[in-house]
Formats: C-alpha cells, sequence, structure tokens
C-alpha cells in the first residue's frame, strides 16, 4: 500500500512547488511596480527596428509594448516578439515551468573553475541558457530528433541543454582540457548518453564535418582582447557545419558588422531577441562586481 | 568517441597529410551505453555514413552485430535494421584507446570517452 500513498504525496508537493512559484512571481512583481516583467525577463524584448531587407514590422507602438508586459504579467506563459504579416507581434512560447525545470537543470551545471582570458571563457548564466533553448526548440523545433553541434562548449550548459530537450546526439568541440574535465562531470551527473565530446581547435574542424549538423549552437568568445575577430571566425565555421540553422550570440554593439558578415557568407541573420548578459566579474581587468553586457540572440539560416 | 563521430574524424590537419582518413581506432575500453532510439533520425543520417568506414571501425570493436556489408535498399521501414545500426552509430563508444592517423601514424588519445585532435604547433 505503500505505493499510492507516496503519489499523493507527490501530487502535494508538486502542487505546493506550483503555489510557491506562483507566490514568488507576485512578489517579483509587486517589488518592479509599473514596469512588471520587461526587466525580470531574461529575454529582454528588443526595441530597436532589427535591420532586415524585407522592411517588416517592430514592437514601435507604446500600445504593443503595453500588450506585451500585460501578457507578461498575467501569465503562467512566455511570450517574445517577432515579425509577422498577421501583425501579432508577440508570440506565446512555454510554459513558465517547463523553462524553469531546464534551468533548475542548468543551475547543476559547474562552471569553470580557474576561467582563462585568453580563451575568453565566460559561463552562460542558466537563466539565459534555458531561455534560449527552450525557444529553440519551442518556437522553431530545432533541438529534438537533430543532429546538434555545440562550438566552444566549454562546461557545455548549452550542450546539456540541448542534450535534455532529447537532441538526438550533441556534438561538442573545446579546446581547453580543464573545461572539458568539468563538463565530463556535469555529464556524468546529469546521466546523459547523447553527447560526444571532441578536443580540438574549433577553426580546425574537419571539413568531413561540413553540412552534417542539423542545428549548431554556440556562445563564442566575443572577439575583444586579444582575439579580435575570432567570433565572426566561429561564425564561419559554424554556418559550414550545419545544413540548417545556427544559433549564436553576439555583442548587440556589432550587430551591424555581424549581419552584414552573415549576409556576405550566405546567410540570414535574425535577431530572436536583445538579452542582458549579466557577467559576474570573472578577470582582474574586471573593475566591477558585475557588468551587464548587451548581446543579441541570432538565428541565422544558411 | 562515438561511431557516428568517428566517421567524419580526419586527421587532415596534421602538415602534409592529404586525406586522414579514415582513423583507425585501437581501444582498450568499450563501453554500449543505451542512447533513445529515434527511427527517422537514424534513416535521415544513414545516406550521409560512409558506410564501409562504419562497418571496418564496428567490426574492429565486435559490435557489427552481422549486419550486411553493404548499405541495403528500402531500410527506411526495416525498424530492426535500423535498431542496429542505432546501437553501432551512438550506443557503442570508445571511452580508452587511440585514433591513428592512416598517413602520418600520429596517435590522437582517447581519455574518458573524449578524443584528443589537438596538435603541436610545429604539426600545423
Amino acid at each position: 500500500m505503500a505505493f499510492p500513498q507516496s503519489n499523493v504525496q507527490r501530487e502535494l508537493t508538486r502542487n505546493k512547488i506550483l503555489e510557491e512559484l506562483q507566490i514568488q512571481k507576485k512578489q517579483l512583481l509587486l517589488k518592479q511596480g509599473a514596469t512588471p516583467t520587461i526587466n525580470s525577463s531574461p529575454l529582454t524584448v528588443s526595441t530597436q527596428v532589427v535591420p532586415n531587407a524585407e522592411g517588416g514590422h517592430s514592437m514601435n507602438s507604446h500600445q504593443q509594448r503595453a500588450a506585451l508586459q500585460t501578457a507578461h504579467a498575467q501569465s503562467m506563459g512566455y511570450f517574445i516578439s517577432q515579425d509577422s504579416l498577421f501583425g501579432n507581434l508577440i508570440l506565446p512560447v512555454l510554459p513558465r515551468f517547463d523553462q524553469k525545470k531546464i534551468e533548475e537543470r542548468l543551475q547543476c551545471v559547474t562552471g569553470f573553475d580557474k576561467p582563462k582570458a585568453k580563451l575568453e571563457q565566460y559561463i552562460t548564466p542558466p537563466h539565459l541558457g534555458s531561455h534560449i533553448l527552450y525557444t529553440i526548440q519551442s518556437q522553431f523545433g530545432d533541438l529534438d530528433g537533430k543532429l546538434v553541434a555545440d562550438l566552444g562548449c566549454g562546461c557545455g550548459a548549452l550542450s546539456i541543454g540541448a542534450a535534455v530537450l532529447s537532441a538526438s546526439l550533441v556534438v561538442s568541440f573545446e579546446i581547453d582540457e580543464d573545461a572539458l574535465q568539468i563538463f565530463q562531470s556535469n555529464i556524468e551527473d546529469h546521466e546523459l548518453t547523447n553527447i560526444d565530446i571532441v578536443q580540438c581547435n574549433v577553426l580546425t574542424i574537419p571539413s568531413r564535418f561540413y553540412k552534417k549538423f542539423d542545428t549548431v549552437l554556440m556562445n563564442p568568445p566575443f572577439g575583444t582582447k586579444n582575439n579580435e575577430g575570432l567570433d565572426m571566425k566561429f561564425l564561419e565555421v559554424a554556418l559550414n557545419l550545419s545544413n540548417n540553422v545556427v544559433y549564436s550570440l553576439h555583442k548587440t554593439s556589432t550587430r551591424n558588422h555581424v549581419i552584414k558578415h552573415a549576409n556576405a557568407l550566405g546567410a540570414k541573420a535574425e535577431v530572436l531577441a536583445e538579452l542582458r548578459y549579466d557577467l559576474p566579474a570573472t578577470y582582474k581587468f574586471h573593475k566591477k562586481i558585475s557588468v551587464d553586457i548587451e548581446v543579441d540572440f541570432y538565428r541565422f539560416t544558411v | 568517441m562515438k561511431l557516428l563521430t568517428h566517421n567524419v574524424l580526419t586527421s587532415k590537419c596534421i602538415r602534409g597529410v592529404t586525406v586522414g582518413y579514415p582513423l583507425l581506432i585501437k581501444a582498450t575500453n568499450v563501453k554500449v551505453s543505451e542512447v533513445e532510439f529515434k527511427p527517422d533520425f537514424v534513416a535521415k543520417v544513414l545516406p550521409k555514413i560512409e558506410w564501409d568506414v562504419l562497418a571496418n571501425a564496428a567490426e574492429s570493436l565486435g559490435h557489427w552485430q552481422n549486419l550486411p556489408k553493404e548499405l541495403p535498399n528500402n531500410y527506411e521501414n526495416d525498424t530492426d535494421f535500423l535498431k542496429k545500426i542505432h546501437r553501432v552509430l551512438l550506443e557503442v563508444e570508445v571511452i580508452q584507446g587511440e585514433l591513428i592517423c592512416p598517413e602520418s601514424g600520429r596517435k590522437f588519445p582517447i581519455t574518458n570517452g573524449i578524443a584528443n585532435m589537438l596538435l603541436n604547433e610545429d604539426e600545423v
């Protein structure tokens, strides 16, 4: 008779968790007063018009922004802006609860032990990673059942998220041995079998891999400090590897350059969202405790 | 290292190596770990696979399961066949061992399932 009892108990705890989430959400909303979730949501909606050859819609009018804010405040769902010929500029994406689950998984992903400035090693924050991955799956279906590559995977936050969201196989490429050791123990902790790691320089991935992957993910080095142009070299490799799409993060300040570069390589670039990357001071040259870096979340179609 | 990955890995980035494919596998520890079977995925990925290379690799690890020497026709709906191939491509994993470049004999270690393809500066 122990079995049904434990089921009831599980139901109770689940209800409790849901209740707590709701309470937390209400408190968060109260704290923020007039501007409800625009800032609490990691996927801050872009107010800028994305340079786009076809022109298209954008979230310009106050009415549209207000509608988005209300949607965020009143629903369990999650919304992002989009261009649509039919005028439905906000798109409901996911029940927040499910997305939370991914975030919880990513919170258990151990980050860099001793990050290396030379390799521009920064961890992908869990709330950011989870929203990115959930958008990729729920809006575009680009993870479940796909052959996925993760370039410069580091400790593997994106790879693990993609594997949890049922990618058939994630092949993760990384040059740094220390990061890979942490990644390996992350994989073991999560008991995932659909990830394969190759230790190599992303820029010398053999051409036999070209066009083999359905989806390529990366959170590349931003190409600052001594790595100037490295982000664009990563993008070039990613576009070569994919037969369909590449998802990537690049600094908002370089948007025109990124879009031009992608177009020159024959790809179509689309900024899905403007994110605020809350980077805890990782290196000595960081003077503040944390820095907000504005980053664009891209979808490139090859 | 899974055999799907091995099927595309080369050592071409070594200076003087022209093809660097296929890499020879010497395994001291091979594991088979269960991966969710998706027949559609296997059927879709098969045309991109070098069948001979896969067959030789799997045979050398003792996991070819008497599969045919040539890729049969009309495999899309043959669930048994796809399941076996799924095992070869995604479930068989070299944990310890090395990959050997067929041209230069350069060895690449496989440790904890990770193939280390990094080269020294003087090899590039």
